[in-house]
């Protein structure tokens, strides 16, 4: 039997990275396809491909590490630059944001009535519901810090309790802010304001929606017996996206719903 | 079916595990289909779905590309 003199893992041939590439095209094209011939398929076809993609490869993922044990800790650094530098690369995205709106913001043109907020756009109060949801991200950061703890201590049932509480959290959040956009007085259509306020709170959402889910997947893995106190590599990488998902939504809050009201 | 672990080596043992998954079997399965036929089933269905779509798009392009046959 062949065993390698290194502590890398070489990956079996999988097609989950060209299949990914076909998903990605299916949906892009299925956005033209949507916007300028009302037609869905494309669209469907190429959301529906991107989950059974992700769900397969990673769930290849779960099996070499947890189940075949490839992942030494060679690997595991790799895995912690990879996240650091994803999570980096989604800190530059939503600064592109953040740039249009201060770019619109800082020096109102006389079309939105030289004002931020532009004249006849009332904001929502940021003492209001963006308060509380500011508050339950921070808990959240607490209790996803203390699932942390709790995994590293060896204690199953308080890692359970804290890791649903956080993703509890999550969706209360989410359901709130569902609410928010819901009730508000302005639309996306309502000037650079409409524009920069749900394309960045937009994305915010979606990136608390991928937390979320992230999150659960780590839970239904804790209930399993997937991590252990030294090696839960999972775990961590989800609580640093999520720390980031709160700490966007911070600089949000400071800037679009307080500054900018 | 019934599966007993070995108390030392918590490896499964008797008639149960040579059919029980073992992720660790040298079968020469790659990861993506070593559980068998579950695994067969999505990765046809994840091809059909790419591949089709693929070809689908290729063709609902082309047509979009035409001046003439637009609504």
């Amino acid at each position: 039997m062949a065993h390698q003199a290194h502590s890398y893992h070489m990956v079996d041939p999988s097609p989950w990275p060209i299949f990914g590439a076909a998903a990605a095209l299916l949906t892009t094209s299925g956005l033209i396809m949507w916007f300028h011939y009302s037609s869905t398929t494309l669209l469907t076809m190429g959301l529906l491909s991107m989950l059974l993609v992700m769900l397969q490869w990673w769930r290849d993922v779960i099996r070499e590490s947890t189940f075949q044990g490839h992942h030494t800790p060679t690997v595991q650094k790799g895995l912690r630059y990879g996240m650091i530098l994803f999570i980096t690369s989604e800190a530059f995205f939503f600064l592109g944001f953040f740039w249009a709106f201060f770019h619109s913001s800082l020096a109102p043109t006389p079309e939105l009535g030289g004002q931020w907020p532009p004249t006849g756009v009332k904001p929502l109060n940021p003492l209001e519901v963006p308060l509380l949801n500011t508050a339950i991200l921070l808990a959240s950061g607490v209790t996803v810090t203390w699932t942390h703890h709790s995994i590293t201590e060896g204690n199953r049932k308080q890692a359970i309790h804290a890791l649903t509480l956080t993703i509890l959290l999550g969706f209360y959040f989410t359901a709130l802010q569902a609410m928010e956009y819901h009730e508000a007085s302005f639309s996306i259509a309502d000037s650079v304001y409409g524009s920069t306020f749900f394309v960045a709170t937009g994305f915010h959402g979606l990136h608390v929606i991928i937390g979320s889910s992230f999150l659960t997947v780590c839970l239904l893995r804790l209930i399993k017996f997937h991590f252990t106190p030294n090696h839960h590599f999972g775990f961590e990488a989800a609580a640093w996206y999520w720390h980031f998902v709160d700490i966007i939504w911070l600089f949000l809050y400071m800037s679009m719903y307080w500054w900018g009201s | 079916m019934y599966y007993k672990f070995n108390g030392f080596t918590q490896r499964l043992v008797g008639a149960a595990a040579s059919t029980a998954y073992n992720p660790q079997k040298a079968d020469g399965l790659p990861v993506h289909l070593k559980r068998g036929v579950p695994d067969k089933l999505l990765y046809r269905t994840t091809m059909a779905l790419t591949i089709g779509g693929t070809i689908y798009c290729l063709v609902a392009l082309y047509m979009a590309s035409q001046p003439r046959s637009q609504k």
